[in-house]
């Protein structure tokens, strides 16, 4: 089965994207309303399109393009010629989180970018935004692995010009180190890609993990024996390539540059989605749908080195988090850890694991988005982006400051946050997976998170409201424009609905976490 | 029966004295408590024939618990309620007076009577749990009238009586749960033997005797004892002095001849015995010895308090009936005796502003009736025939003769106590002589009272209210030594009951 | 549905008195009062029920990896009875107390959100939906502790949240383990849970560290009581209500579920886990004794009182003995009565008379009679001496503990009664037998605190009185508790 929505969406995108410039040589007006609806209509389609996916009987949508799905031309290898999609239900929920949080990001863009962008680049600004989440939408869909490369790259891109794009020098500077850091992960990831098509022959993931399976089963003498290597050495390069822009630990200090020094949408973006879906997403897609590691065909050490890079992540991450003053400085770290864990749920390659991990990405996603957005709305209103400048700020922005709390609480983990249930499902999994110890690294990752969060919401409300260092807000002023705190507060709601109703998400995760198994 | 309530409502009204607080004067209050005292000692009296028919009073309410709340009268019981309550109207009586221009009226009244209540519940329980219960009422009841003065030597004694006072409860409390288990009652009819061979005697006597001893202020638990009493107003001196010290000696008879019983004790356990036996003569020695060397008087009288309770306890535990009887009777002619002492010390001490006895001399020329008052009982406490305290010694002297011949202790040990008594009360003469002779005798010359000549002139006997009460001791201390046939009818009923 | 009204009515008056705003007073006092009366009126309701074991759990939420489910047993309902009682008590005791005060809807709103994670824990049926309300209490406390925003608030916050976090995440930790060891069940057992019976010795000591430490947090067990003192800088009803009924009897009950739903009576006696935990006791009780000695502050000395006493109760329970343990039950009620009643008095010599420290205290009693009364016979019965409620409690405490031979515990109380005498009596005797304080401002007159204030202390203070002299409700309630947690008929 497929659905015309798995090429709508993208194309949608696309075209807004390129409708963009034209609209703003003509009619600058609509920009913002095209933006707006744009994602606002992306976002119904993937709602629907995963209904659909989760309705049907396989529980995956099949869709190929350019050519009748009736009718289909096969190459030698049994496979359908041209480009297929092929989203399933993981797919198809971290599409919708996709298109949710970039709706939010495009109402908070609304204000937000008139004032911290150059005037000249607001239509740059939002071709480059429809761009990115036309290329992670598209990673999401596709179930050819050369397709996914080219969205992956056309993501990737955008967010390196979208991280500059305020022109300052500092931002370039944190471009550039991006591009570079990046541009090799990308080189890691295309060669993965070739030895990949060497050894099977395919570039469908489908068929392409079929082949894997003949060969790592495949007998000393036979022929395709050698080829093994050529498949060791791709998971190699992959893991590097995916773990550079997961930012695991030792590969991710072009993270918190570049995460700090884009505008604040875009800093929800990169930190709430791009990280996640060119890194953590695509760990789960070529681990679990290409490789199969699950299957167990790669020995125990495998799944350990991947555990263990992920404890480190959790930890060092919020180690280095807690000494940083600058305030989305931190929040780019507190990610690093947050990649950690969902890594290690990753990493026992169970259906628990993988279920937790999912779960968290969601939790993350929207959780990091409210704080990024957050912190966007205090430099909105106050120009202030250190710690210790927050003093008393609880008193002035009392809603900006709530959802910051709420979202900083699930972060550290404290019930009924979502970021808890997350958490204790990762926990649990650890246990059923027989790596009960592990199960420490959350907690000690939560209290490490609590050290520097409770630290910003202290700096927020412990201090009398008189000690507010700045000039206070003139009387009778607005907290903020609509615009900016209405995605806020959406996000720091769902923090507080996906608690107790993370229910309703593990009813799609878990038969999308099945698929995988089968 | 209705009278099985009698004693229920003779302990809980002058505990619940103080909530007529907001209908009457501060003034006319005060001078309700004597008449309070009065109606619950016609109550008591009213039991007497009761009593004394043979009859026991038992009362038990449930408390909604496996404990349970008893009350029960027999005639120890009755005895030591009655003289509590006798000397109690005496001492508010003389209150009425000496309290007089007190700020804090209400106080000393509401904790005086509550003491009241605490010591008539202490006498009048029929079960371990209702005695501790009342025994830390009295504790801190009576460790306000202590506190009552509001001077830095009030504050430390009553510090450490209140100290020493929950100390001596707590292993009351931890003994008594000890009895409760291991007897499976706590009524002190009961209990009996429930103990006569458990492994756990000697530490549950001892923590019994350590908890009343004391209240009791056995040496070495008196500490609190010398400094306590004459900080406290006068009155209060007396009723502690006089009754509350006896409520540890109660406690210690009902815990030799009722919780273990004699036989058990005397037969079984005769050398943890001599060891008390040693402890209560070392108190009787120490108690005179120190008193010898006191200059203030009211100490004087707590140091000869010590002593005393020491005699009193000699007599129970020397475990013959003549030596109970003599505790029965010295803890009847102490309580007179020594409530009188210390309310005749009151008098000298309201009226001339001096406790030191060689600044009392010459006092029996401006106070005559107090003096005599005085000197009256410091020769009966010494054991002067034909006053009451000769009874009471003799009784003992035959008790520790009889002790001899039952045998339950070392032989010899009989003839010891009677020396040691011998000596005590020869002692008692060497303290009590030179605030008797010296205030009959010394100078006429009122600079030595260093006073000036105008105020030594006004000295003179304490009103009609501070006199009375004295009056009426000093009769009854004369009055029992002649015809002592009231107290040892009842001494001899109580006895028979133990032996 | 009944079991979860309790639990969800205050959290939405909660958001209602939010919605109220800073200035309609009224209105907000009225969702105050509703919510605390309605949650005592269910409790009152579902008695009957949970005493005749008629009342089935309720699932409330149910997926693979958690489940939501509550249940109310005779402990839970001895907890539930207290707390909602002493939460309207409270809550009248707080308009006076809070009266001109600012962030009013703050403080309501954390006030009456509080009432429903309190009642969450103690109906929780399993570890995880304990938890779960365990963090939202540590959480909704917090703005409270915090109220007077000043420095010392601000530490005192911190402190707390310290503490506390580090303890919740040690309970996480240890529902993982039972997660592991029990096969995934996490449900408190009667009995304690099967699967921990055949494990390894070091991984249930490590068990019992971790629940012992956690709830040993909120239950201030002497080296982890740190934070309960400091957080004295709340205002009164906030300290009394919380810091001497809800947060810390919720950290004895975790305890408390710990020894004999989770281990169970017998793997605790199986691996010496009694001698340890009593050992943390006797600590407990003689440290904060020693400790509140040195104390200047009235609510300070309360503070470290609460630690005392709190040992008392897990002592109790620790004994694994019928009547040790009555005396623990019953010694939550009692102790939660008294003590309420001192902070009650102490908030008023604080708010009205604005004295925090024992020595100026010199002749309150003249200007507050009725208060320093209730002060005193507090004082009697938290110390335990009769006829006050405290003294039922120790009596069958130290039963208990000579029934299992253990007379040293057994005069642990004893000795710590004397203690108790000697840190209670300096404000006494400042109040009652001190010299009235020249500096200007005193006066003797009487002049008592408002209405709805006093009334609060005076009724806490009868009750004391009453359960002391008529042992009655929470003694049978604690019996059938005993009975029920030592599974003896």
């Amino acid at each position: 089965m497929g659905s015309h929505l798995q090429v709508l969406i993208p194309v949608t995108l696309i075209l807004g994207a390129f409708l963009i410039p034209i609209l703003e040589r003509w009619f600058r007006k609509l920009l913002e309303p095209l933006v707006i609806g744009i994602t606002f209509f992306c976002l119904i389609y993937s709602c629907l399109l995963l209904y659909g996916i989760y309705l049907s009987p396989l529980k995956v949508f099949q869709y190929f393009v350019g050519f009748s799905w009736n009718a289909k031309t096969l190459l030698i290898t049994g496979e359908p010629i041209g480009i297929v999609l092929q989203t399933d239900l993981i797919g198809g929920f971290i599409l919708v989180l996709i298109n949710f949080i970039s709706f939010l990001a495009a109402i908070y863009s609304l204000r937000y970018v008139p004032q911290n962008i150059p005037d000249g680049k607001k239509g740059v600004y939002y071709t480059l935004f429809l761009l990115m989440t036309a290329g992670m939408s598209g990673i999401c869909l596709t179930g050819d692995i050369f397709n996914l490369y080219v969205l992956f790259e056309v993501a990737n891109l955008s967010s390196y010009a979208l991280v500059s794009i305020d022109g300052e020098a500092e931002a370039v500077e944190a471009a550039i180190k991006y591009l570079l850091i990046s541009a090799l992960a990308s080189i890691f990831i295309f060669f993965g890609i070739g030895l990949l098509y060497g050894a099977t022959g395919t570039l469908n993931m489908s068929y392409a993990s079929n082949q894997i399976r003949k060969v790592l089963l495949s007998g000393h003498d036979t022929f395709l024996f050698s080829y093994r290597y050529l498949i060791f050495a791709s998971l190699a390069l992959f893991t590097a390539g995916f773990g550079i822009k997961s930012a695991l630990v030792p590969v991710h200090g072009w993270l918190p540059d570049a995460h700090s020094k884009a505008p604040s949408p875009i800093s929800a973006m990169l930190s709430g989605l791009l990280i996640k879906v060119t890194g953590i997403f695509l760990f789960i897609r070529f681990y679990f749908s290409v490789f199969r590691i699950q299957d167990g065909l790669y020995g125990d050490m495998f799944p350990a080195f991947i555990l263990s890079i992920g404890a480190i992540s959790a930890i060092s991450g919020s180690v280095f988090a807690i000494a940083q003053k600058n305030l989305k400085r931190m929040l780019a770290f507190s990610t690093v850890s947050q990649m950690g864990y969902i890594l290690i749920g990753i990493g026992f390659f169970s259906r628990d694991g993988l279920t937790g991990a999912v779960l968290h990405l969601f939790n993350h996603s929207v959780m990091k988005s409210a704080l990024f957005l957050s912190a966007g709305a205090i430099f909105y209103k106050t120009k202030f982006t250190r710690i210790d400048e927050l003093k008393g700020l609880g008193f002035k922005m009392p809603v900006t400051c709530a959802c910051f709390t709420i979202a900083a609480l699930g972060m550290v983990g404290i019930p009924p946050m979502s970021g808890f249930f997350s958490k204790w499902i990762l926990g649990i999994a650890a246990i059923r997976a027989g790596f009960l110890p592990v199960s420490i690294i959350f907690l000690l990752g939560s209290l490490l998170n609590a050290i520097y969060y409770f630290r910003v919401i202290g700096k927020m409300y412990f201090f009398n409201r008189d000690s507010l260092s700045v000039p206070a807000p003139e009387a009778g002023m607005r907290e903020l424009p609509e615009s900016i705190y209405i995605p806020i507060a959406i996000l720091a709601f769902a923090v507080l609905f996906f608690g107790l109703g993370s229910d309703i998400l593990l009813k799609i995760i878990r038969p999308g976490v099945e698929y995988l198994w089968k | 029966m209705l009278i099985n309530y009698i004693p229920l409502v003779i302990i809980i009204s002058p505990a619940i004295w103080f909530l007529l607080n907001p209908f009457l004067s501060r003034r006319i209050m005060h001078n309700l408590v004597p008449v309070i005292c009065a109606a619950n000692f016609l109550l008591i009296m009213s039991i007497y024939p009761y009593i004394f028919s043979g009859n026991i009073i038992e009362l038990t309410i449930f408390n909604g618990l496996d404990i349970e709340l008893k009350f029960s009268v027999d005639s120890f019981n009755f005895f030591m309620g009655g003289i509590s309550v006798f000397i109690w109207i005496l001492s508010s009586v003389y209150a009425v007076e000496y309290q007089k221009q007190d700020e804090a009226l209400g106080r000393y009244d509401t904790f005086s009577l509550l003491s009241l209540s605490g010591m008539l519940g202490i006498v009048f329980s029929g079960n371990l749990f209702t005695l501790y219960i009342f025994f830390e009422l009295l504790t801190i009841a009576s460790a306000v009238l202590i506190f009552h003065s509001q001077t830095q030597a009030s504050l430390k004694a009553g510090l450490l009586y209140i100290f020493c006072g929950v100390i001596g409860g707590m292993i009351l409390l931890l003994v008594i749960i000890a009895t409760y288990n291991y007897t499976g009652t706590g009524d002190l009819s009961l209990i009996g033997a429930g103990l006569k061979n458990h492994p756990a005697l000697p530490y549950i006597f001892w923590g019994y005797i350590i908890g009343f001893g004391i209240k009791a202020g056995l040496f070495p638990f008196h500490i609190w004892l010398p400094s306590a009493h004459p900080v406290a107003p006068s009155p209060a001196s007396a009723l502690h002095s006089g009754i509350m010290i006896k409520a540890g000696a109660y406690g210690i008879i009902k815990v030799i001849y009722n919780i273990f019983g004699k036989e058990i004790l005397g037969n079984f356990h005769s050398a943890m015995m001599s060891c008390f036996l040693i402890l209560v003569l070392i108190t009787i020695l120490f108690g005179s010895i120190i008193a010898v060397t006191q200059i203030d008087i009211k100490r004087m009288l707590a140091y000869s308090s010590i002593s005393q309770i020491g005699c009193i306890t000699m007599g129970a535990v020397l475990l013959s009936p003549s030596g109970l009887k003599g505790a029965f009777l010295y803890i009847f002619n102490h309580a007179l005796i020594k409530s009188n002492l210390f309310l005749c010390a009151g008098c000298f001490i309201k009226k001339t502003g001096l406790k030191e006895i060689p600044g009392l001399r010459g006092i029996g020329r401006k106070m005559p009736v107090t003096t005599f008052c005085f000197t009256i009982s410091a020769l009966s406490i010494i054991g002067i025939p034909p006053l009451n305290g000769f009874a009471s010694k003799w009784l003992l002297a035959l008790g520790a003769l009889e002790a001899e011949k039952i045998g339950f202790y070392y032989p010899g040990t009989g003839v010891i106590c009677l020396v040691i008594l011998l000596i005590s009360s020869f002692l008692g003469l060497v303290y009590y002589s030179p605030l008797v002779i010296g205030g009959w005798f010394g100078d006429k010359d009122a600079k030595k009272l260093n006073l000036s000549a105008a105020i030594s002139e006004e000295i003179k006997d304490g009103n009609l209210w501070m006199i009375i009460p004295i009056v009426i001791l000093t009769f009854c201390i004369i009055f029992f030594g002649i015809y002592p046939k009231f107290p040892m009818s009842m001494v001899e009923k109580m006895t028979a009951e133990y032996f | 549905m009944i079991i979860f009204l309790p639990v969800i009515v205050p959290v939405i008056i909660s958001f209602l008195i939010f919605l109220c705003g800073e200035k309609r007073d009224k209105l907000r006092y009225i969702f105050l009062f509703t919510a605390s009366i309605f949650d005592f009126l269910a409790v009152i309701f579902i008695m009957p029920l949970v005493l005749k074991h008629d009342l089935p759990p309720l699932i409330l939420l149910h997926t693979t990896f958690f489940d939501l489910k509550f249940k109310v047993d005779i402990l839970s309902l001895l907890l539930a009875v207290v707390v909602t009682f002493l939460w309207i008590v409270t809550n009248s005791y707080s308009i006076g107390y809070m009266e001109k005060n600012h962030s009013l809807r703050r403080y309501y709103t954390a006030l009456a959100f509080c009432e429903g994670a309190v009642m969450g824990i103690i109906f929780a049926a399993d570890l995880f939906t304990l938890f779960v309300f365990y963090e939202l209490l540590t959480i909704s406390v917090f703005p409270l502790i915090i109220h007077e925003e000043t420095e010392e608030a601000a530490k005192a916050g911190i402190m707390y949240l310290v503490y506390t976090l580090s303890g919740g995440a040690m309970i996480l930790f240890g529902c993982f383990i039972t997660y592991a060891l029990n096969n995934g069940n996490i449900e408190f057992m009667p009995g304690g849970m099967p699967g921990l019976a055949g494990q390894n010795k070091i991984v249930l000591y490590l068990l019992f560290i971790l629940f012992t430490c956690g709830f040993g947090v909120k239950g201030a067990l002497v080296p982890l009581h740190a934070w309960l003192p400091r957080a004295m800088v709340a205002p009164t009803p906030i300290s009394a209500l919380l810091h001497a009924v809800a947060v810390v009897n919720v950290g004895t009950y975790g305890l408390i579920r710990m020894i004999y739903n989770i281990f169970g009576r017998d793997l605790f006696l199986r691996l010496h886990l009694n001698t340890i935990l009593a050992l943390v006791c006797v600590i407990t009780v003689l440290g904060a004794a020693f400790m509140a000695f040195k104390q200047r502050q009235l609510k300070k000395l309360l503070a470290y009182s609460t630690v005392n006493q709190l040992g008392y109760v897990v002592l109790g329970a620790s004994s694994l003995n019928y009547w040790a343990l009555t005396g623990g039950l019953v010694h939550i009620m009692y102790h939660s009565i008294m003590k309420i009643s001192l902070f009650y008095a102490a908030g008023m010599i604080i708010r009205f008379k604005g004295k925090i420290r024992i020595p100026q205290l010199s002749g309150i009693s003249k200007e507050m009679p009725v208060t320093m009364a209730c002060f005193v016979i507090g004082v009697i019965g938290i110390v335990g001496l009769p006829p006050m409620a405290g003294w039922l409690s120790k009596w069958n405490l130290v039963k208990g503990h000579l029934l299992i031979n253990e007379p040293v515990l057994a005069s642990v109380f004893l000795i710590n009664t004397v203690i108790e005498v000697g840190y209670f009596l300096p404000p006494i005797l400042y109040a009652y037998f001190g010299v009235l304080d020249e500096s200007p401002g005193s006066s003797e007159k009487t002049s008592e605190a408002p209405l709805n204030m006093l009334i609060p202390l005076v009724i806490v203070t009868v009750l004391s009185f009453t359960f002391g002299l008529f042992g009655s409700l929470p003694y049978v309630l604690s019996n059938k508790a005993a009975a029920e947690l030592l599974m003896i008929k």
